[in-house]
């Protein structure tokens, strides 16, 4: 069977994917508009963001749904191949670290601001399928039929089929979410730590701890119904249709699986490059270190630093953002778990003048949202002046066109003044220890 | 300190070929005393690169927008490039550069162009002793961010230093950024 093009195989609007894209550009020194898409989608997305609601959810099903791989495709999906044209996508040159394991995008803007690489642990296949909703159970009684063909092909990886009716709930009625971690270093990824860490560089292991209850299907696979977001594990395993859990896994998007750290340990003994890990118990812990740490860094070279920019899961620009001198406080989905991490950066630090708000529009209003007003609620409440970047808030959440117009936005914040030079490796990770981050090396 | 400007490449009394240019630079600051920083913009960077190879009197090289990036070594292509540079440089940098160009004359342009084709300061860094700083403009489009980063990080203590907001020839339009820049370079 004739593999699958890496570019085919993982979801355009996987976290993971999207990020790492994000990165790369800010790598490459270019902006990132529209999440990596060329100016004409942009401008169809802007245009069909028009359209009545009614007509544009069905646009938006049917073209994620055309995402979706073929379940008899499967043997030809290729992730050993997905690792190369992750690796391949950033610019060759000797690099002061490289970071590899679990998708964040805090760590993503200061990745930009080291100007060193990610290698994410865990990609998104989307594969074809309708059901209903509301029946996680037949979701994964589907998994269990199609899944081996996957795994046969690929034994270095971990399957975590997801199942968020909730938070995806348009998605997965055309869709079922494969997500696939990594369980030792693939090649690619060892050859691209041979071939461009500068001499003595760290590798820093990301490993986010978050875990969910699953039903085990495999050795290799699992099952989870649910996902981070606006609610907890068992507001998902309460509902009907809903297998019952058996074991707790690695959280499907955001988790680190144990067996990729064990294996860039070993790497990194038998390469003579220091380990780092950077440990957190969840997508949104790292946010505020990255904050207070990106901001002292800008503020020491003279810059004021009282712009905060908040970045909404795969919505932001981290090249922009720090030639805009802006204070990138990520949250990984506009719900309440991230806004009241947020109010709580924002009463930690110093006050800031400004805060510019971006909210990724999932199009559904899911439980346990954080609508526009309440963000700007928190801003003001603690003396900034807010503005939401490129969002109709009269549309949330189905603005869908704010994919297509907050490049503009961002490109039209005003730019930094002083030069810089990238952020030292031994200084971000001493300012994310100070803030309180788990780093062991 | 002093400050010597050094006239253009092709410029009337200067070598029109880029690696002449810089061997006599080099030779000249060889036979001196130690030159604190030695700075070179666009295609001057490729004559201080040549230079700074040629000689152990230097404490600081520090190349500005420097090229031909490694992508765009031919002639349609860094062509293409220098319009599209053109069009987000300040109007009056033309107005400016104008009248060298013409005392120059076509024939000693493209010598500096065919020269500076030839020049690859990837391959010259390893012989340079001091330390680099590699400048570069975030809306430069005739030289890469990608480029200008793995020149910097070449031999593992070169400076990559990113100027937001700029453009390829933005020391003409910033002299004071510019000054705050070097002083800095200079502790």
């Amino acid at each position: 069977m004739t593999a699958l093009a890496p570019e085919k195989v993982v979801a355009s609007f996987d976290s993971a994917t999207v990020l790492h894209a994000g990165l790369a550009a800010a790598l490459r020194g270019s902006p990132f508009p529209h999440l990596g898409h060329g100016p004409v989608a942009a401008a169809a997305i802007r245009t069909g963001g028009r359209l009545p609601w009614p007509v544009l959810r069905h646009l938006y099903t049917r073209i994620g749904a055309a995402e979706g791989i073929d379940p008899r495709r499967l043997g030809a999906v290729d992730l050993a191949a997905v690792a190369r044209w992750l690796a391949d996508g950033y610019p060759r040159r000797r690099y002061p670290a490289i970071m590899i394991g679990s998708s964040n995008g805090a760590l993503a803007h200061l990745a930009a601001a080291m100007q060193v690489p990610w290698l994410p642990g865990t990609v998104l296949v989307p594969v074809s399928r309708t059901g209903d909703p509301e029946r996680p159970a037949d979701a994964l009684g589907f998994g269990r039929t199609v899944a081996p063909r996957l795994l046969d092909a690929n034994p270095d990886v971990v399957l975590h089929h997801m199942h968020d009716q909730v938070q995806d709930r348009l998605m997965v009625a055309q869709m079922t979410y494969f997500r696939t971690k990594w369980h030792t270093l693939p090649a690619a990824y060892a050859q691209f730590l041979s071939a461009q860490l500068a001499p003595g560089a760290p590798v820093i292991l990301v490993e986010d701890g978050s875990r969910w209850p699953v039903v085990r299907v495999a050795e290799r696979h699992v099952f989870q119904a649910g996902a981070q977001g606006g609610l907890e594990p068992q507001d998902y395993l309460q509902r009907g249709h809903t297998p019952t859990p058996d074991d707790q896994a690695p959280e499907a998007e955001w988790g680190a699986d144990p067996g990729l750290g064990v294996s860039v340990a070993a790497w990194c003994a038998g390469h003579g490059h220091p380990l780092i890990r950077l440990r957190y118990p969840g997508p949104q812990a790292p946010a505020h270190g990255v904050a207070t740490t990106m901001r002292r860094w800008y503020a020491a070279r003279g810059e004021p630093a009282d712009r905060l920019l908040v970045p909404s899961f795969v919505l932001g620009d981290p090249w922009r953002t720090i030639n805009a001198a802006a204070t990138p406080y990520w949250t990984f989905f506009s719900v309440r778990a991230a806004l009241d991490a947020f109010e709580s950066h924002l009463e930690r630090s110093a006050p800031y003048r400004f805060v510019d708000i971006l909210q990724f529009q999932h199009g559904v209003r899911s439980s346990g949202i954080a609508t526009p007003e309440q963000w700007t609620a928190a801003a003001r409440r603690n003396g900034a002046q807010p503005t939401l970047l490129a969002l109709d808030p009269r549309r949330f959440p189905h603005d869908i066109a704010t994919m297509g117009r907050y490049g503009r936005a961002l490109a039209d914040l005003p730019a930094a003044t002083r030069p810089w030079s990238p952020l030292p490796v031994d200084e971000a990770m001493g300012a994310l220890r100070a803030a309180g981050a788990d780093l062991d090396s | 300190m002093e400050a010597h400007l050094l006239r253009a490449p092709g410029a009337p009394g200067c070598p029109a070929d880029i690696a002449d240019y810089g061997r006599e630079i080099g030779d000249v600051l060889g036979a001196s005393e130690p030159t604190d920083i030695l700075i070179g913009l666009s295609v001057g960077a490729q004559v201080a690169a040549v230079a700074a190879s040629r000689t152990s009197c230097l404490q600081r090289l520090m190349l500005v927008s420097p090229t031909v990036d490694s992508q765009a070594r031919n002639v349609p292509r860094i062509l293409g490039r220098w319009l599209a540079g053109g069009r987000l440089e300040p109007a009056g940098l033309l107005l400016e550069q104008a009248p060298d160009w013409r005392r120059a004359g076509p024939a000693r342009l493209a010598r500096v162009v065919r020269s500076a084709l030839a020049v690859h300061i990837e391959q010259l860094l390893p012989a340079v002793a001091a330390p680099v700083s590699v400048v570069h403009a975030e809306h430069d489009v005739i030289t890469s961010h990608a480029y200008a980063a793995r020149l910097a990080a070449a031999d593992g203590h070169g400076q990559l230093v990113v100027v937001p907001g700029a453009t390829h020839s933005w020391p003409y339009a910033d002299a004071d950024r510019f000054a705050d820049l070097v002083e800095g370079l200079l502790g």
